[in-house]
């Protein structure tokens, strides 16, 4: 699919986009909604209306093996495009439609004159608040930790 | 390690640098505000639009986009997908309508008319017969591939009244669709059952439709029009003919 042909773009945005787009799919809801006011606060329109759907989940034994199918999972996409004429996207895994709308209008505005201002209030706030939670759940999962490593098996002894 | 496959739709704007610019670019507008129960209703007109020639049927689910009416834009959006060339008259033809069909459809625009599943045409488009020659009718074996038109008129009236006749009609509907006589010598040259072309015609918010299986026929009152015509040209042809061989004879007698 010919996505990102535009040659006016720099594969940096491109990233950049991609990071911002990561972050708003892993943020908390309950960290979202204390920007909904300030979101919505200038009209924009719902291109396509955050609607629940699946998509087909592909992998690989082990990473390098054939692609197979290996399920379906439930995504909410949202389109939207602010007064600007900035259009923003979002895909979130499950069925949370606020979130899809949005991370949607996050999007749009960091494409828009704001972008700074958005970035440093919405993005790095969402960052900080996923990267805590995510070590929290690494704190977690350390207390019951195993090491298999150190597990000796028999077999090999007995000759 | 996995990676989940989205369908992400042809975007602009990805940027940061020249944000504003690359997402500006042709404004796009919402597609069916309810998608489910519009493409839904949008089908089942054209359904009995088809199944019933010469009814007319309401679409109110779309929208005017770039010079396009509401019903064929309804109607687009209801049938085009991923697997439907869609081929559009220059004169409709505006990269604003492009990038909604791509966005909300996402499917391929077509300059080749033969490969084209469904063609957008107006009413001057409509009667270029070397053009219509050139959408597909199908093949024996597989019929269903034809081409599916949709012609935009201005309205469903004041045109010549004609006589359809067929499947779908209890005994003959008498309509008066704003088209000359090349449109419809093309459409019965194309057509050669199973083969032919289904038409969608769409005027504002209404839609008609004419599966290859109706008959067409300019109506009596109409062929005694056209015969009177015919009859009054033959007349003057007549009266001029013997006036323009006495002029040849004159000579001849005076000599």
């Amino acid at each position: 699919m010919d996505t990102n042909q535009d040659p006016t773009l720099a594969s940096s945005d491109i990233q950049a986009r991609q990071q911002w787009m990561y972050t708003l799919s892993h943020a908390d809801i309950a960290d979202l909604l204390p920007f909904e006011t300030r979101l919505k606060a200038e009209p924009y329109q719902l291109i396509r209306p955050p609607e629940i759907g699946m998509a087909m989940v592909r992998g690989r034994m082990g990473a390098t093996g054939e692609a197979f199918n290996l399920g379906e999972m439930t995504v909410t996409r949202c389109v939207v495009q602010t007064d600007e004429a900035c259009i923003g996207y979002s895909y979130i895994a499950g069925r949370d439609k606020k979130h899809a709308e949005l991370a949607a209008l996050v999007d749009a505005h960091l494409q828009g004159t704001r972008h700074r201002s958005w970035l440093c209030q919405v993005i790095a706030l969402l960052d900080a608040r996923r990267l805590s939670r995510q070590a929290g759940e690494a704190r977690r999962h350390d207390s019951t930790r195993v090491d298999f490593f150190t597990l000796v098996r028999g077999e090999n002894d007995v000759a | 390690m996995m990676l989940p496959e989205v369908p992400m739709a042809k975007d602009k704007g990805q940027g940061t640098g020249d944000r504003r610019l690359a997402s500006a670019g042709w404004g796009l507008e919402p597609g069916f505000s309810d998608p489910v129960r519009d493409a839904q209703q949008v089908f089942r007109a054209a359904l009995t639009v088809m199944s019933e020639p010469g009814k007319t049927q309401l679409l109110a689910a779309g929208r005017q986009v770039a010079g396009l009416h509401g019903a064929s834009y309804a109607l687009l959006l209801a049938l085009a997908d991923a697997d439907t060339p869609v081929w559009i008259s220059p004169r409709l033809d505006h990269p604003a309508l492009r990038a909604n069909l791509v966005f909300h459809c996402n499917c391929p625009i077509t300059v080749h008319r033969p490969e084209a599943a469904l063609a957008v045409l107006d009413d001057e488009a409509a009667h270029d017969t070397d053009l219509l020659r050139e959408f597909s009718v199908g093949d024996i074996r597989r019929p269903d591939r034809s081409c599916t038109l949709i012609v935009q008129l201005s309205g469903f009236t004041g045109g010549a009244p004609m006589l359809w006749r067929g499947p779908g009609i209890p005994l003959e509907h008498r309509l008066f669709l704003p088209l000359a006589e090349t449109f419809w010598l093309a459409r019965e040259e194309r057509n050669a059952f199973p083969l032919g072309l289904d038409i969608f015609f769409t005027a504002g918010e209404h839609l008609m439709g004419l599966p290859r299986t109706t008959h067409t026929q300019y109506s009596d009152e109409c062929a005694q029009v056209l015969r009177s015509i015919l009859r009054k040209e033959d007349g003057k042809a007549a009266r001029k003919a013997p006036r323009t061989g006495r002029r040849r004879k004159t000579p001849g007698e005076s000599a």
